[in-house]
């Protein structure tokens, strides 16, 4: 591995917040005398991403998610540490930087408003200064990757959100970045949509190289589209692996749903008392235990179950994405 | 360069994008004038000047203040806008300097303004009102390098307040109070000779008669001779001033930026 293209060090960032009392009183209080609190919203980060990688970034709202990605894209002035984008500082060189980032920000629009997509596209064409070849090649690439053919005439106002996204995302990549900051690019998506997009971001990093930063709260979009996930908790970074090992660490670790006969209590058979967790238990008559494969098998289980219990329905659950990182913020916090 | 000759060109079909606006503006400046004209052909029904100045000259100030009365900023609110809503962060993510792409979306705009209003105001009032002409052919070179530099200034002073929302976040109060001082002060309603002496003295030192008082005062002959020069001198001091005031400002917060709305 050489240099890694994007580098953080012990970053920090505190905000200042209004204190205000609620309440009109405390609305005209807070013109005379202001008290500010502040709140660090990312609390030394350390980070080494390679070109090319696919990392996942999540967390909780207010983690700080947002907040590192402006950093890295020299948006925001970090308080303390360092962040080195391609051996640059993203802040003080905003302008070089901004030549070789893309981004969503997927609550803000950077296309134009009033204006037709294409137009917007062909602004950005100029603000970016492709070339004209190389310009028709990448529109022609997105065009039919993202199904924009129909799009681009209508101006942007008019779009329907799925259509607005896979815009975005065009405009994001049209001027072919080292580095693409995704900042929730499918929040409030349907299914279809989410696919395609997902579908477009990995095979364009890997045709080109790109090295992709996304944060989501769809784990599905990291399962899809990452190689790398991080997540973040109250400003630390508490989990930072390959995604691979992630599964591995927990892949013999299953979960057992049993819905018993109506109006029946569950019995945990004795002899597997040490050996499962019971989650969930009498909900709809719905019990849900955790197990490790190594401890027991499934077949064992369910033998040692049934002979306890009068049972309608068993199901056994390979754990998704999802509640390994529930896991991890359990561990985490 | 070409990135800033694009924006501006878009930022002309912007203006262009809703056509009831455009031609509804066209209208309301187009009314204005009327409007003016038959205040002020009252005004004199029974005098023949005001403070030495004649219904003829008079007329003519007071179409020419509001063609330049038009040009008057943007750039500033545009500004003030993405810093409250948060769209500064997508601009920071851009590869030019935000004060030089507001600029050159000015440009544009100000290029429309042209088309829309003032191309209007200038038929109208030759061909309806018979409005006198520059009192010379070097009073009117004069006039158009003053123009320019009153539309600079404006747009200048604009981007200012438009700063200073990196500290305050809501600017509409400091803008409404710019508007209305810009307004009363830069000679837009009323020709700052009406003004009491001790005003017109304080206005020498202050920005605003280079907005609408001076490049009218060329055209209309109450500036002359030297003080031709001399107040273009001053005028491209305050652009140069107020342009180098803003970058400075906007050096220092970009530094302080906080995006609101995550």
């Amino acid at each position: 591995m050489g240099r890694p293209i994007l580098e953080v060090r012990n970053l920090v960032k505190n905000y200042q917040i209004l204190e205000r009392e609620p309440g009109l009183k405390g609305a005209v209080k807070a013109l005379f005398k202001r008290t500010y609190r502040q709140k660090e919203a990312v609390r030394g980060i350390n980070l080494d991403i390679q070109a090319g990688e696919r990392v996942g970034y999540i967390g909780f709202n207010g983690a700080g998610k947002s907040t590192t990605i402006k950093m890295l894209a020299g948006v925001l002035k970090p308080d303390g540490g360092s962040v080195t984008v391609d051996g640059r500082d993203p802040h003080r060189e905003r302008i070089e930087n901004a030549k070789r980032i893309g981004a969503v920000f997927g609550q803000r629009t950077q296309l134009f408003w009033d204006i037709p997509v294409q137009e917007s596209f062909s602004l950005l064409k100029e603000i970016y200064q492709i070339e004209d070849a190389e310009y028709a090649e990448t529109l022609q690439l997105f065009t039919r990757e993202l199904e924009l053919q129909p799009l681009l005439d209508i101006p942007v106002r008019q779009l329907s959100l799925g259509q607005k996204m896979r815009c975005e995302l065009a405009a994001s990549f049209l001027h072919r970045p080292r580095i693409v900051y995704l900042d929730e690019p499918t929040i409030g998506l349907d299914i279809d949509i989410k696919e395609t997009i997902r579908a477009f971001i990995r095979e364009i990093s890997e045709e080109w190289g790109t090295t992709v930063i996304l944060t989501t709260h769809d784990l599905q979009d990291i399962e899809s589209v990452c190689d790398r996930v991080i997540v973040l908790d109250d400003g630390r970074i508490i989990y930072d692996d390959q995604i691979r090992t992630l599964k591995e660490t927990f892949s013999n670790e299953r979960t057992l749903e049993v819905t018993l006969e109506p109006h029946r209590l569950f019995v945990l058979p004795e002899t597997l008392k040490n050996r499962v967790q019971l989650l969930e238990s009498g909900a709809d008559d719905m019990t849900i235990l955790a197990f490790d494969q190594r401890q027991i098998t499934s077949g064992q289980l369910i033998r040692e179950i049934v002979s306890h219990n009068t049972i309608q329905d068993v199901s056994v659950v390979v754990p998704k994405m999802e509640s390994l990182i529930r896991k991890i913020y359990r561990k985490g916090a | 360069m070409r990135k800033y000759i694009a924006l501006a060109s878009s930022q002309m079909k912007l203006e262009m994008a809703y056509a009831a606006w455009y031609w509804a503006s066209m209208f309301s400046v187009t009314m204005r004038l009327f409007i003016l004209y038959f205040f002020w052909s009252a005004v004199y029904e029974n005098k023949a000047e005001v403070s030495g100045i004649g219904l003829s000259t008079m007329l003519t100030y007071v179409v020419l203040a509001t063609m330049i009365d038009q040009f008057r900023g943007g750039a500033g609110r545009e500004l003030a806008q993405l810093i409250k809503q948060g769209g500064v962060a997508i601009e920071l993510l851009r590869p030019y300097h935000l004060l030089d792409k507001l600029f050159a979306q000015d440009i544009g705009t100000k290029t429309s303004v042209f088309f829309r209003a003032t191309m209007p105001l200038v038929i109208m009032s030759y061909f309806v009102f018979e409005l006198d002409g520059p009192v010379s052919r070097s009073a009117g070179v004069a006039f158009i390098i003053s123009l320019i530099f009153a539309v600079l200034l404006a747009t200048a002073i604009d981007l200012l307040i438009g700063t200073l929302a990196f500290w305050t976040v809501n600017i509409w109060g400091l803008a409404v109070l710019q508007e209305a001082l810009i307004t009363i002060l830069s000679g837009a309603i009323v020709p700052i000779v009406l003004f009491p002496e001790w005003f017109q003295e304080a206005s020498r030192y202050m920005p605003f008669a280079s907005l609408v008082y001076v490049p009218v005062g060329i055209y209309t002959g109450q500036i002359g001779g030297n003080g031709i020069m001399s107040s273009i001198m001053i005028q491209s001091g305050w652009v140069v001033l107020f342009f180098l005031a803003t970058r400075w400002i906007y050096s220092i917060a970009v530094r302080k930026v906080t995006v609101f709305g995550g």
